[in-house]
């Protein structure tokens, strides 16, 4: 049977697609951080340099909440220390930032997800906005600290809300293939 | 019995996250500041697709402004060609006066306000997030960069270097709020702190101190690395505080910090923070902060 398999040039390409296809449960973990890495690169250098000062958006926040749901605990916080070390050695925030945003992200999701069902719209949209407003007022809050004036400025508040929408609809589109009736369970059991 | 060590593993995860918010902001809220290999391993291996990303980006946009959007050119060529001959008066005017002060200052015994040598790296990584501001330039240790090295441009100071890659360096920005200069004010001699506040800089002082709008401000080059006079911004705005102690200063920095296409690293480093690495080695950088204080 094996034989009979197409083996072609744009059989062997899909197939190859289909394998690196950027998502965030790949099923290793070398492929989940060289995918983290890609996704931080389309982050903090192409998206600003596309889209300018509009393009300062947050795609490893709802990365990462498939993550938290999906994986393996241990393995999951390995990914948020690597998503966090990315971003802290690459911007100017005070060290320790993302850490600490990241592991609180990550154990409160480890410890509610097996009492949800992953098959519904609700708790995804609620986990995305939920996981990216805790990274908005974690980042205010230390902003607040430093520079009490930034939070006054208009064009804050429609940065922020322009990430919040962008990071929500993009982990939704990230959970599709889950929330079907007869789609598989994503917590490891 | 597996199931039990498991759910205590577990309980520990939990309050040890629950308390490392009380653990960060017990810090000194500083960014990371390292040269060190591990540390940034995430940025060497991101480094050469950035740089491929923003020589791409640069082509494409090269090749669109010098042969595609050339409208205004005929205009502009036209003013351009009559400041040329506006300035070459003035640059004749310009260098009989140099020669006479540097007769001048060879006379006083001053020693000239920079002599070190600098580095010039190409920006190529853009301000990442608009609340904690850095830039990306392609020189790195290989190329002499190192730690706490000041940055300029031809029009003021741009930031410091906070951390080196073998082919990078990040820099800390003028404009971030982390950021704090020792400045002077040109015209009154008066010193103070500059803070970087979003677009702009702020500087609190006495309320006796006398400014005024549009004065300039210089690196006092006390502390942090900064040669002595290399211009900062200007003054736009002060305001009075209520306590009638202080009034706070804004200043515009005289970089376009959107624009800036290459810079200068000046090799007039942190003279103390040298002398710790020099004493201690690059290792002393990557210590915790109570490691620091005991060695």
């Amino acid at each position: 049977m094996q034989g009979l398999a197409r083996n072609d040039f744009f059989t062997r390409s899909s197939r190859w697609a289909r394998d690196w296809r950027l998502r965030p449960n790949s099923g290793h973990l070398w492929k989940d951080i060289i995918f983290l890495l890609c996704i931080a690169f389309i982050q903090m250098t192409v998206l600003p340099s596309l889209f300018g000062s509009y393009g300062y958006l947050d795609l490893i926040t709802p990365w990462l909440v498939v993550t938290f749901i999906c994986q393996r605990p241990l393995k999951a916080l390995c990914l948020a220390s690597i998503a966090a070390i990315v971003l802290e050695t690459r911007l100017a925030v005070p060290a320790g930032l993302y850490l600490c945003i990241y592991w609180i992200l990550c154990s409160l999701l480890i410890q509610i997800r097996p009492a949800l069902s992953w098959r519904y719209r609700t708790p995804w949209f609620v986990c995305y906005v939920g996981a990216t407003l805790w990274v908005l007022l974690f980042e205010s809050f230390v902003i607040n600290f430093l520079q009490a004036d930034l939070l006054a400025e208009p064009h804050y508040f429609v940065h922020a809300l322009l990430r919040l929408i962008v990071a929500t609809g993009y982990g939704m589109y990230l959970s599709s293939e889950w929330m079907n009736i007869d789609a598989e369970e994503p917590v490891p059991q | 019995m597996a199931r039990h060590k498991t759910r205590m593993l577990w309980r520990v995860i939990l309050v040890a996250t629950l308390l490392s918010p009380f653990v960060f902001f017990s810090s000194a809220l500083r960014p990371w500041t390292s040269s060190s290999q591990m540390t940034l391993l995430s940025q060497e291996i991101l480094y050469p697709f950035e740089y491929i990303w923003n020589a791409s980006a640069g082509l494409v946009v090269r090749v669109w402004s010098h042969y595609v959007a050339l409208t205004q050119v005929a205009t502009q060529n036209t003013a351009l060609i009559e400041d040329m001959n506006l300035l070459k008066t003035k640059i004749l005017d310009y260098e009989e006066k140099q020669l006479e002060i540097s007769r001048l200052r060879q006379l006083l015994g001053f020693a000239q306000h920079f002599q070190g040598t600098h580095i010039v790296a190409e920006v190529i990584g853009t301000r990442s997030y608009p609340s904690f501001k850095t830039i990306r330039i392609s020189e790195g240790k290989r190329d002499g960069v190192k730690i706490g090295m000041p940055a300029v441009t031809a029009e003021g100071v741009v930031g410091r270097v906070i951390r080196t890659g073998q082919k990078f360096a990040d820099v800390h920005l003028l404009i971030d709020s982390n950021f704090n200069l020792d400045v002077l004010l040109q015209r009154t001699r008066v010193r103070g702190v500059l803070k970087g506040a979003d677009s702009y800089c702020v500087l609190k002082l006495n309320r006796r101190a006398e400014v005024r709008i549009g004065d300039t401000l210089i690196t006092s080059g006390i502390i942090g690395g900064f040669a002595k006079g290399l211009p900062v911004g200007r003054v736009v705005r002060i305001s009075y505080e209520s306590d009638n102690i202080s009034q706070t200063i804004t200043v515009e920095p005289w970089t376009n910090f959107d624009r800036i296409e290459e810079v200068i690293v000046l090799e007039n480093q942190d003279q103390e923070l040298q002398k710790i690495i020099e004493t201690a080695g690059d290792a002393w950088l990557n210590k915790p902060f109570e490691d620091q204080k005991g060695g």
